[in-house]
């Protein structure tokens, strides 16, 4: 989910983002919401009710919130982090365990249909799989290409910890997907 | 260098993950080519990961929510530093006796819990003062507002802070100190500086009196009281101790300006009496209504704004006073405010976000504000609409949709007589071409049935919306008879089956209609439409009111459970659109409104 672009181009963006420019959350939103949306959604083991109201969420709080961030750091973790939390909180909530049931066989069937892939499925199913922890890190190295130091101060462990339960998920994913590989 | 079997897994995530250094890519290599068992480990890894990379992929339904700040005013902060703070005060007209002795007002409002919705009048009131300030802070986006005295001088030469760019030009030599035209023209004395037009009045005062403040901006009437006459001010008034100011008629309006960047700006038919600053700002508001942007004031020394039931004193916060004869309502946006009652001193102080009614009996305990009326104030201006649109494209359509002073336009900049033939547009009557505007956030299409008399409009961004926080959107547009007999005025999430509304024109009258609907959801006739019509479409998640001309004409449920929704517009032009002739697209509003409100017109 990072684009690159100059770092002239990404203070300019800050700069914008600061001086609260409609425009630049719009592309901000644009850019991360997929990001956030998707990560949330894998997080949650496939509520996608539960990942379409936390990103949301997430853009509306940092847009009130702008000014206490520190946007000299990169936005992706933070944007991450913000989910994470508004994820721990929200699936706190019996309301998002009611929908996410009735979400569940609907969404499925909608989205994808008949025609989803087998290898899709068991990707899916696959990282479903995986302990939590585990899932967690694999996510967030995988779909949001944060480096290993960044999902640690995320998550508050260690870059030890870190590539060790990377490195975990990634040899339990290949024993789930065997017969694909 | 060699290395253990055991830490190939680790190394070959780290490398599959983006981890891996130079150095570590080397001893995986090397180590790999050495070992069958890890080369085959790296294999399935990698597999493995790229087989990852495509789970299912969620799309997301939901658009960019709508800015809980609001936007113009947004900007106002950035200019205006933190210090900044913008108050409004409105006061109904009341007995000028004594609160005391005043009779009870007949005034129905006072009779009622004193809620903001109760006074559409006064609220719009405001958010006319309002919005002058606004956009006199955004003429001058480089000059920061509040600019701190240099040094706390005397007021009269105190008057660095540039004045705003009003459309009334300021008389000349605005920069030369006061206390020099004081001494320029000593023949009289001169109880205070005075412009040329306004007769000098003769009072027997010893010293000049200090300018407190200048009058910048005037429309329509306004007056000031000198000595307890009555006179005409004009831009350019210096306003000293003890002056009083009026405006007077409906379009009445009057911007004043203190040297560190303090502004009022006082609306129609309002009194401002007892204008002070010694020992702090001191201003009294008999009636009307009055926003002000108060710079950051000395510690000790706050703004004091005093109505006959309360006072707020503003140090630098950013709030909303509303008065009725019985009460004061007091809403702050940022910082706190302390207000106190008169009736028995009882006070409290209002965090951000949370507001206070101070009337008899009232409680004073603060609760939290409902949402900004003018959370979202989308008046399609400037440049965000604005650019050409299609003019010699490949359509070669030669039209042109222009955004002039807030409102829309389409205009033809060539006949448009030979341009439709050649394949150029599209062969199907209703096929779209859609078509970016050029470096703005809309899309426009325009279908070949209509050419060229209308035109879409539609936003990128999209809007949430709720029932506690209802869509309003308004638009005045010329529509006529010979007009196509399909019109869609506008619609929420066009194109989208399921998910879209829209209202349309269809022959003799007006629908509401679901995308991919078969029926209209509701119909109404609509016999002779006049040229100009005020269209109005209210949406909470449970409700629909369609409002034309300042008539509820329909209200029901909301057919749709959308929470957010895209905007189109359709804009018309009529049927004979000569070269160079514009039609227009006045009065477009996109805002939140309230549950109170839209309870109001739903009935």
């Amino acid at each position: 989910m990072r684009t690159p672009s100059s770092p002239e181009e990404e203070r300019r963006k800050r700069l914008r983002l600061k001086s609260g420019d409609p425009e630049a959350f719009a592309e901000l939103f644009r850019e991360h919401q997929p990001g956030i949306l998707n990560y949330v959604h894998r997080l949650s083991g496939g509520n996608a009710t539960l990942a379409e109201d936390v990103s949301q969420q997430v853009f509306l709080s940092f847009w009130t919130h702008r000014n206490d961030y520190d946007l000299e750091k990169p936005i992706t973790p933070l944007l991450l982090t913000m989910a994470r939390n508004a994820w721990l909180n929200a699936a706190k909530r019996e309301e998002y365990r009611k929908t996410s049931e009735l979400k569940e066989d609907g969404a499925s069937q909608v989205d994808h249909g008949l025609e989803r892939k087998e290898l899709e499925r068991a990707v899916e199913r696959a990282l479903a799989k995986l302990d939590e922890p585990v899932r967690e890190v694999f996510i967030l190295s995988r779909y949001h290409e944060l480096k290993y130091s960044e999902i640690a101060t995320m998550l508050g462990i260690s870059v030890k910890t870190v590539e060790a339960r990377l490195s975990r998920g990634l040899q339990e994913l290949q024993k789930l997907l065997k017969d694909f590989l | 260098m060699d290395m253990d079997c055991k830490t190939s897994a680790d190394l070959v995530t780290r490398s599959l993950s983006g981890n891996a250094s130079a150095q570590d890519e080397a001893q995986l290599r090397a180590h790999v080519a050495a070992c069958p068992a890890c080369a085959g480990l790296q294999r399935d890894l990698s597999r493995t990961w790229a087989l990852m990379g495509s789970p299912p992929v969620l799309a997301s339904t939901s658009p960019a929510p709508s800015l809980p700040a609001p936007r113009r005013i947004g900007s106002l902060w950035l200019v205006g530093a933190a210090a900044a703070a913008v108050l409004v005060v409105s006061a109904i007209a009341y007995m000028m006796s004594s609160p005391a002795a005043a009779p009870t007002p007949v005034n129905p409002i006072a009779k009622q819990a004193p809620a903001e919705e109760s006074r559409p009048e006064q609220r719009r009131e405001e958010e006319r003062v309002q919005e002058v300030l606004t956009h006199i802070e955004n003429e001058k986006p480089e000059t920061p507002a509040p600019v701190p005295a240099p040094a706390p001088a005397p007021a009269p030469e105190n008057k660095t802070v540039a004045a705003p760019e009003a459309p009334a030009p300021k008389p000349a030599a605005p920069e030369t100190p006061e206390r020099k035209e004081v001494v320029v023209k000593p023949p009289v004395p001169e109880t205070r500086p005075v412009e040329k037009t306004a007769p000098a009045p003769v009072a027997p005062a010893p010293a000049p009196l200090p300018v407190v403040a200048t009058v910048d901006h005037i429309e329509g009437e306004a007056f000031v009281l000198i000595d307890g006459k009555r006179g005409a001010v004009k831009s350019g008034h210096k306003l000293v101790a003890g002056d009083s100011l009026e405006t007077s008629g409906k379009g009445g309006q009057a911007a004043v300006e203190f040297p560190d960047g303090t502004r009022l700006v006082l609306g129609a038919d309002t009194v401002m009496d007892s204008i002070d600053t010694q020992g702090g700002k001191r201003i009294s508001l008999k009636q009307g209504v009055l926003a002000a942007q108060v710079a950051k004031q000395p510690a000790g020394e706050p703004m004091i704004f005093v109505t006959h039931t309360a006072e707020a004193r503003v140090l630098g916060t950013r709030l909303t006073l509303s008065v009725t004869p019985t009460s004061t309502r007091l809403e702050v946006r940022e910082g706190r405010v302390r207000i106190t009652r008169k009736d028995d001193n009882a006070s409290a102080e209002v965090p951000a976000d949370q507001f206070v009614v101070a009337g008899k009996g009232t409680s004073m305990i603060p609760k939290p504000a409902p949402s900004l009326r003018f959370a979202l104030h989308e008046t399609f201006e400037r440049a965000r609409w604005g650019g050409n649109w299609l003019q010699g494209g490949e359509a070669n359509l030669g039209i042109r949709l222009a955004s002039e002073n807030g409102s829309l336009s389409i205009k033809t900049l060539q006949k448009p007589a030979q341009d439709l033939g050649g394949g150029k547009m599209p062969t199907e009557a209703g096929e779209l071409a859609r078509k970016a505007v050029q470096g703005v956030a809309s899309v426009s299409s325009l279908s070949r049935k209509d050419w060229p008399r209308s035109a879409w409009l539609e936003t990128r961004q999209t809007y949430a919306f709720s029932n506690e926080t209802p869509l309003r959107i308004r638009t005045r547009s010329w529509n006529s008879q010979l007009d196509p007999d399909r019109i869609v005025w506008m619609a929420l999430n066009h194109g989208v089956a399921g998910q879209g509304l829209s209202l349309e024109r269809r022959g003799a009258s007006l629908q509401l209609w679901v995308e991919g609907a078969n029926a209209a959801v509701w119909s109404k006739d609509f016999a002779s439409p006049q040229e100009w019509e005020a269209i109005e479409l209210w949406v909470s998640k449970d409700l629909v009111v369609v409002r034309r001309n300042d008539d509820t004409l329909y209200s029901g449920a909301n057919p749709l459970k959308i929470k957010a929704a895209g905007l189109s517009l359709g804009v018309n032009a009529k049927m004979e659109l000569a070269q160079d002739e514009e039609v227009r697209y006045d009065d477009v509003d996109v805002l939140l409104s309230t549950k109170a409100e839209l309870e109001e017109v739903s009935r």
